[in-house]
């Protein structure tokens, strides 16, 4: 067993880290039962369920999950798994049924995760037995925040909008510019890389000191056709021009078109931030810049599953979703030109640590104490710290009621 | 007839096509990625739409009445903004470059336009590539494209790929199919 105390990994008051916490299968099956099998996880969009009895399948941690509309309307979400012998149940990605059957004896679930048929039951059953204890297991917490769908394994968990604390700005910024709401552009991007799932989360989350190196082609080449390039995605530089980080033409004109209800909405400094890139922890990520929704999903301490969605204004003219779809496809996913630079770099950082010597020397992100007394704002070394002190905090603690989770500080 | 009589018979059009799908993969594999883009038309269209675990999502889109996400969608001059990047120095996905051997098969052909010139045409492509010490990582997936006879030359029009996987054992698509 491993020894108690998290803080031996993770130092944020002087900004050290252990590589272990990437490398380590024993900290990797605690990080399942106490991040992942505890905190607030996105499992997908409702505009990818519009309909009575429509689906889609998704995951918490390894866990694969099934997020079903019932005959009621209803979003419910189960483990997308058999009852009886641990069969996969749903084995496609997205679409619309009546019921499913497990394809091993026939098990038969309903949309609202009742198991409703099982054959030979009375023949094959000594006795039988009572369908109705037998329903799929269903994720104890769900909750819906302005079309995302959100869910918890922990009954103990905070309520989800405690749990998002100032950070739901963030997340606003992307689904709640304009009153009608948003909507995924069909299909969803999905790539496995060998690669720790906390360093393409923390980067999300406030790594933006990584931009003038790992994407200078981007300043170089300037292929997304913004006008501006700024070191960090905090608050602009006063007497600059309007949302100057997005893309010039219909994406910039639609956004400050939009502005005024922006703002009204999400109040001025986000609306007017623009660009706002971050994590929700643990896995969950956002980028206004490109509608991007993203999802680390872990497969292990040295792999993760990339899960990356295009999410736009459900109201917004064709051409201008065009255009977003666009920015999302050429900048971000498996051949945007921009996230093409970030593989190497996680890959490498996973891979170094599992080497023995350098994990005897821990590796940097700024600690509190060098810091002074900033407050965790937008910029990126505050929020790395950030980001490790919720981990250290949930993988010491038993249950929630151990977490202090309102005294953590917030990254926004 | 005009177009097909040029080349005599289906059989030395086939020839034709085939010796222009190599010679295309032998340029990538060169990286010679500046003649590669003069096999494009101005108006050309380069996909590799995704693909759900149910089906092709360009068929599952058609419920969201919208574009489906892609992992390309690029016209020309997003082609040559990828080439450029590759020249930059620092884009770091293609330092070092990867080794690739596109490998071209099941070439087939299918409608013949006369009055445009246009052939489409359907193959198989499967994409060896290496990088680093040990990153071995393959792709494959099933072209559909549109080629075009312009100034007795061939060109590609549209090139869609259709991938075999949903979900992609790749760490990044730096390279083109």
């Amino acid at each position: 067993m491993l020894p108690h105390g998290m803080r031996k990994f993770v130092d944020t008051e002087r900004g050290l880290l252990d590589r272990a916490i990437f490398s380590s299968q024993e900290l990797y099956e605690l990080e399942l039962e106490r991040i992942f099998g505890r905190c607030w996880l996105y499992l997908g969009h409702e505009s990818q369920i519009p309909r009575p009895k429509d689906f889609l399948t998704s995951y918490m941690g390894e866990d694969p999950i099934i997020v079903w509309r019932g005959e009621d309307g209803t979003v419910r979400a189960f483990l997308n798994v058999c009852r009886h012998r641990g069969n996969l149940l749903c084995r496609i990605d997205q679409g619309k049924a009546d019921s499913v059957m497990c394809t091993y004896h026939g098990w038969t679930y309903a949309s609202d995760g009742s198991l409703v048929s099982v054959p030979l039951r009375k023949e094959g059953w000594a006795g039988g037995f009572d369908l109705a204890d037998w329903g799929l297991a269903e994720v104890p917490r769900l909750y819906q925040h302005k079309g995302l769908i959100f869910g918890s394994m922990a009954q103990d968990a905070p309520p989800f909008l405690d749990y998002l604390s100032r950070q739901a700005a963030e997340v606003d910024a992307l689904v709640d510019r304009t009153a009608g709401g948003t909507e995924v552009i069909g299909g969803v991007h999905k790539w496995v890389m060998p690669m720790n799932w906390k360093f393409p989360a923390d980067n999300f989350g406030g790594d933006d000191g990584h931009h003038p190196t790992a994407h200078a082609s981007l300043r170089k080449v300037r292929f997304d056709g913004r006008a501006r390039y700024r070191m960090d995605f905090g608050p602009p530089p006063e007497n600059e021009e309007v949302l100057a980080d997005f893309p010039e033409g219909p994406i910039r004109d639609y956004h400050i078109e939009h502005l005024p209800e922006a703002r009204a909405r999400l109040g001025k400094e986000v609306a007017e931030r623009g660009t706002v890139i971050t994590t929700v922890f643990p896995n969950f990520s956002v980028s206004t810049l490109r509608n991007m929704i993203r999802v680390w999903h872990p497969r292990g301490p040295g792999k993760t599953e990339v899960w990356s969605y295009c999410v736009v204004d459900k109201d917004a003219p064709p051409e201008v979703k065009e255009a977003m779809r666009l920015n999302n496809v050429r900048m971000f996913g498996p051949a945007g030109v921009v996230e093409q630079d970030d593989a190497n770099n996680w890959l490498g950082c996973t891979r170094t640590a599992r080497g023995w010597a350098a994990r005897q020397i821990p590796m940097k992100i700024q600690g509190r104490a060098e810091a002074g007394e900033e407050k965790a704002g937008p910029l990126s070394r505050e929020r790395l710290r950030v980001f490790y002190d919720r981990w250290a905090a949930l993988m010491d603690a038993e249950s929630w009621a151990g977490v202090n989770w309102k005294e953590l500080p917030v990254p926004f | 007839m005009a177009f097909l009589s040029e080349f005599g018979s289906k059989s030395a059009l086939w020839y034709e096509i085939n010796a222009f799908l190599t010679h295309e993969a032998r340029l990538l594999d060169e990286r010679r990625f500046e003649e590669w883009l003069e096999l494009f038309t101005e108006d050309a269209r380069y996909r590799i739409p995704v693909r759900g675990s149910g089906g092709v999502a360009v068929e599952a889109a058609d419920a969201h009445g919208a574009n489906p996400l892609a992992i390309m969608d690029d016209d020309k001059p997003m082609l040559e903004k990828r080439v450029a990047r590759i020249r930059s120095g620092v884009a770091w996905a293609e330092e070092p470059p990867s080794v690739t051997i596109h490998m071209i098969a099941n070439v087939d052909i299918g409608k013949v336009d006369e009055e445009q010139r246009e052939v489409e045409v359907r193959s198989a492509v499967f994409v060896y590539r290496s990088q680093l010490e040990t990153e071995r990582e393959f792709i494959v997936g099933r072209r559909r494209d549109l080629l075009a006879r312009r100034d007795q030359k061939w060109r590609i029009r549209r090139r869609e790929v259709e991938l075999a996987d949903s979900v992609l054992e790749m760490k990044n698509l730096s390279i083109f199919l």
